[in-house]
């Protein structure tokens, strides 16, 4: 993960433009990481009190209506601290009853790593539809952030609503690198094609390079087989960043077999 | 308390990251403003949020709403 990464993650967790950000611009990564956990920390602890109010709440009366309630006055920034107090199939249950898009807004919020258990307790269905509307969203970031955090069937429900484009961006941006091959054994051959396609029509080389440097044996395989079958167009762009030295020629090479 | 150092401190409750500590003066200042804010919107959403359920609540379940937000 970047410092651009982080920033963009700690601008969601406070609420704020990332443009506000900008005196933490020079900082490192991991340095961003740790303000950004202390922060999170803080404000969880600055009304502690009231979060448990809130998701005491929501076992006293029916599902229906806390998730009524729930999207029609709780901000998501609210929602996404009350979360990490939620039993997981109390969340479960909310999750389900909440909007996509409302859901969507909440993930921004929410740090995946503080709340495995309701990540872990919601639909891989649900999931991959909140996954959608993320990457609508491209928030990249936050995707790269929850793939650490949900389950194998959840990861295939939403690595099947990605394009080949946005498979590319997340990659670039993944928390947990060590799910690279999995991920690659759920791609379809559409999906492979319209990534070599997007990495050449959009100069996406560094992405494109990060997931071959992470795939490995069949995964790479599949992905060289098709580099093999694309169009010339692509092919000859691939060329031509690496004679611009855009892209590695180990990519290139690792593609070509 | 104007030293932004000790309102990191304050308002994290935890001794701020080296590289942040290393930042230039206004920053760290600008930065502990930004949590501040963060704090104090936070609080006031909450407070606003407890008003808008009690508000929207429906009647059979006020009661135990009332009860649980203001115990």
């Amino acid at each position: 993960m970047t410092t651009a990464g982080e920033l963009r993650k700690l601008a969601h967790g406070l609420d704020v433009p990332l443009a506000s950000l900008d005196v933490l611009a020079g900082l490192d990564a991991a340095t961003v990481r740790e303000l950004r956990r202390q922060i999170s920390d803080a404000l969880f602890e600055a009304d502690r009190a009231a979060f448990e109010r809130v998701a005491a709440l929501s076992k006293a009366i029916p599902g229906a209506v806390a998730a009524k309630l729930t999207q029609a006055v709780l901000p998501p920034i609210i929602a996404a601290r009350v979360a990490e107090l939620l039993e997981p199939a109390r969340a479960a249950d909310m999750v389900g009853r909440l909007s996509e898009s409302y859901v969507a807004e909440v993930s921004l919020r929410m740090d995946a790593t503080r709340a495995p258990h309701i990540v872990d307790a919601i639909p891989p269905a649900k999931i991959g539809a909140v996954a959608r509307e993320l990457a609508r969203r491209e928030e990249w970031v936050v995707i790269g952030g929850f793939v650490s955090a949900v389950s194998a069937a959840a990861l295939a429900a939403s690595v099947a609503e990605f394009s080949g484009e946005q498979l590319l961006r997340i990659g670039f941006v993944l928390d947990d690198v060590s799910r690279f091959d999995e991920i690659g054994d759920l791609l379809t051959t559409s999906q492979l094609d319209e990534l070599l396609t997007a990495a050449a029509a959009s100069s996406l080389w560094a992405e494109l390079a990060e997931l071959v440097s992470h795939l490995t044996g069949e995964r790479l395989d599949r992905l060289a087989a098709r580099y093999a079958d694309a169009p010339p167009s692509v092919r000859s762009a691939f060329d031509a960043a690496v004679e611009a030295g855009e892209l590695p020629p180990a990519t290139q090479a690792a593609l070509a077999g | 308390m104007s030293d932004p150092d000790d309102r990191l401190r304050e308002l994290l409750h935890a001794e701020p990251p080296a590289g942040v500590l290393a930042l230039p003066e206004d920053a760290r200042a600008e930065l502990a403003d930004l949590i501040a804010d963060a704090r104090r919107r936070q609080a006031k959403t909450l407070e606003e949020a407890f008003a808008a359920t009690l508000k929207h609540v429906p009647f059979p379940v006020r009661g135990i709403v009332k009860k649980v937000l203001l115990g």
